[in-house]
């Protein structure tokens, strides 16, 4: 009885704020839709959606389009990637038991990267830039767990895979820049350089059907296995004492993850920072456990880019390209939640 | 219920076995003490034991039933493990840790119910360390620690407890703590296989116990007949005399005494 008790205000506690933290992205995107260079406003806005279910909605054609065809397929692509980035750092984190991991630091979003400017090169379209960076990332994340292990016995898991990403993901930057050198400097350079800077400015509806069922496949088995991913931490051989299949339950998890890193990038171009800071944070609100660090981290990782996209597209008269604005306040942000959380990392 | 083990080997390399020819039997309710020098590889018996290294040579049993062709999840329902001392690189609670010991009897895509955090508990107030329930799993101490791995392991409510070094790390009133926790343990009907470096600790648990020198087994048998001062002498190269001591309540003790030149 007493245990009960135990258990149900353990998982009331959190119960509440997954709630909570569920509900924040969708005020937010209600508040992003009404802000902009033309703004709206909420009773337009309410006209707007409501004229989904009820027919017309008696607006202009200049407002609709605002709300239905620039807004709307942008802030759901970039609470979608936040999600996504967010959730594939998180996992990458616990598989390879090391906080300091991520798609960035992994190389992963390098190599996708690598796979999405091969594509736009020889223009495969937006399939071909997806598939291309999918495969691509996959086999940066291989190259880099080879790397580690083939080096691991001279020192610290930890520390040797961030600096096999990092050579993993500085030889894709290489070979990014010598592709830009050789490429048409009037159309496909340009569409390199913009694309790898990382932006949501040309998201249209037509993306996002692309996009969301890949995510969805990577989302889902990451959800569903999300508390067996706090085995994984403890280190392969007590995970199979306590009766898990690691190497399936690995591949499973970075398959997922990577899968999704993918599909962001080939939407949106490479975003830094969200998928190594929101673990953090969302760890710092709920704790490490799987169960609601998952959540939680998807919650905060959809506000987080919906908000800074919003500050892209409405700071100045020009669009920021919204992976240098992550980066600019990604960096900062991590130094203060490692010095200031202390249930952050140990 | 009742672990066989014929004749395991286990090599990393062809023709270079890190142990080989072990054969022992642990019966319901049993502790063996398994003993050796360092890199006389006992862990590395231990985790093949448990299926985690595949043997090159010979069967385990538990059951009478070979376990080679057991599933992760069968395997955690026989043999729960206490590993060496260690530190996982996020800071989860104390209860959180005993509940990943319910991994095998949880659904594949679900996570621990009510019923899970029951035998947790009990798993935990057996150990008497429920009121480590939520703290810090990274800030406690190594001796409470290694009751959570413990207690982790009970969660699994496995029929054996195959245990590394579970004293390593202690001071010494928990290590006595640890021992009075193993024979109970035992006696509630847990066969018990756990190393140690100390002889009086296997003096202490009673039962069984094993020398392992150059991976084989060098004897084996009850505890007071495999614990001589000739048998200790060869595997650990030094003078060692046991005496018998008598303690207030008239009981006699095996103690071992290390003789210092």
């Amino acid at each position: 009885m007493k245990n009960t008790a135990l258990a149900s205000k353990y998982t009331k506690k959190n119960k509440i704020k997954i709630i909570a933290l569920v509900l924040l992205p969708i005020l937010l995107a209600i508040v992003a839709l009404t802000i902009g260079r033309y703004p709206v406003s909420f009773e337009d806005l309410w006209k707007a959606l409501s004229g989904i279910f009820l027919g017309d909605n008696n607006l202009s054609a200049t407002v609709q389009t605002v709300i239905f065809d620039v807004r709307i397929p942008r802030i759901i692509a970039a609470i979608l990637i936040g999600m996504a980035y967010s959730v594939s750092g998180a996992a990458f984190q616990g598989t390879f038991r090391n906080p300091l991991v991520s798609p960035d630091i992994l190389g992963v979003s390098a190599g996708a990267g690598f796979g999405a400017t091969i594509a736009i090169i020889n223009s495969w379209g937006s399939l071909g830039i997806a598939i291309s960076a999918f495969v691509f990332g996959l086999l940066a994340v291989w190259l880099t767990y080879f790397i580690g292990n083939l080096i691991k016995k001279s020192g610290d898991i930890t520390l040797i895979l961030v600096l096999g990403g990092i050579l993993v993901g500085t030889i894709f930057s290489s070979l990014v820049s010598l592709i830009k050198s050789v490429a048409d400097p009037y159309e496909k350079l340009p569409a390199i350089t913009y694309w790898m800077m990382g932006s949501l400015s040309s998201v249209q509806m037509k993306d996002l059907y692309m996009v969301i069922p890949p995510m969805l496949v990577g989302i889902i088995p990451l959800l569903l296995l999300r508390w067996k991913l706090n085995l994984l931490t403890f280190g392969d051989e007590e995970a199979q004492s306590m009766g898990v299949n690691t190497q399936k339950l690995r591949l499973i998890v970075i398959i997922c993850a990577t899968l999704l890193t993918a599909s962001s990038v080939s939407i949106s171009g490479m975003i830094g920072w969200v998928g190594l800071v929101i673990p953090h944070f969302a760890r710092a609100i709920t704790g490490p456990n799987y169960r609601s660090l998952l959540p939680v981290s998807m919650a905060v990782g959809g506000s987080f880019l919906l908000i800074v996209d919003t500050i892209a597209r409405t700071l100045l008269t020009m669009e920021i390209p919204l992976g240098i604005l992550t980066s600019l306040i990604g960096a900062p942000f991590f130094i203060y939640l490692l010095s200031h959380s202390r249930r952050g990392w140990k | 219920m009742s672990l066989e083990i014929r004749s395991l080997s286990f090599a990393y390399k062809k023709n270079q076995p890190v142990f080989e020819g072990i054969s022992m039997k642990v019966e319901k309710g049993e502790i063996v003490s398994v003993l050796g020098p360092n890199g006389a590889g006992k862990t590395t018996l231990f985790k093949t034991i448990l299926g985690l290294y595949k043997a090159y040579q010979g069967q385990v049993f538990v059951n009478g039933r070979d376990v080679s062709n057991s599933s992760r999840r069968e395997l955690a329902k026989e043999m729960g493990y206490v590993p060496q001392n260690h530190a996982p690189p996020f800071p989860y609670s104390v209860i959180d840790v005993v509940l990943m010991g319910r991994t095998a009897h949880v659904n594949n895509y679900s996570a621990p119910s009510e019923q899970d955090y029951q035998v947790a508990k009990e798993a935990m107030e057996n150990l008497n360390i429920l009121y480590l329930a939520d703290k810090i799993y990274t800030e406690i101490s190594g001796g409470e620690r290694q009751l959570v791995l413990i207690a982790r392991a009970l969660a699994q409510e496995p029929k054996i407890l195959i245990m590394d070094e579970p004293t390593s790390n202690l001071d010494y009133g928990n290590q006595i703590r640890l021992l009075s926790h193993v024979k109970r343990l035992a006696d509630q009907g847990l066969s018990i296989i756990m190393s140690t470096h100390h002889p009086d600790h296997a003096l202490y648990c009673g039962g069984k116990a094993i020398m392992l020198k150059d991976g084989q087994i060098l004897c084996s048998g009850n505890t007071d007949e495999v614990i001589t001062e000739q048998n200790l002498r060869t595997i650990y190269g030094i003078d060692v005399e046991i005496a018998n001591a008598e303690i207030k309540n008239g009981k006699l003790h095996k103690i071992c005494i290390p003789v210092v030149a």
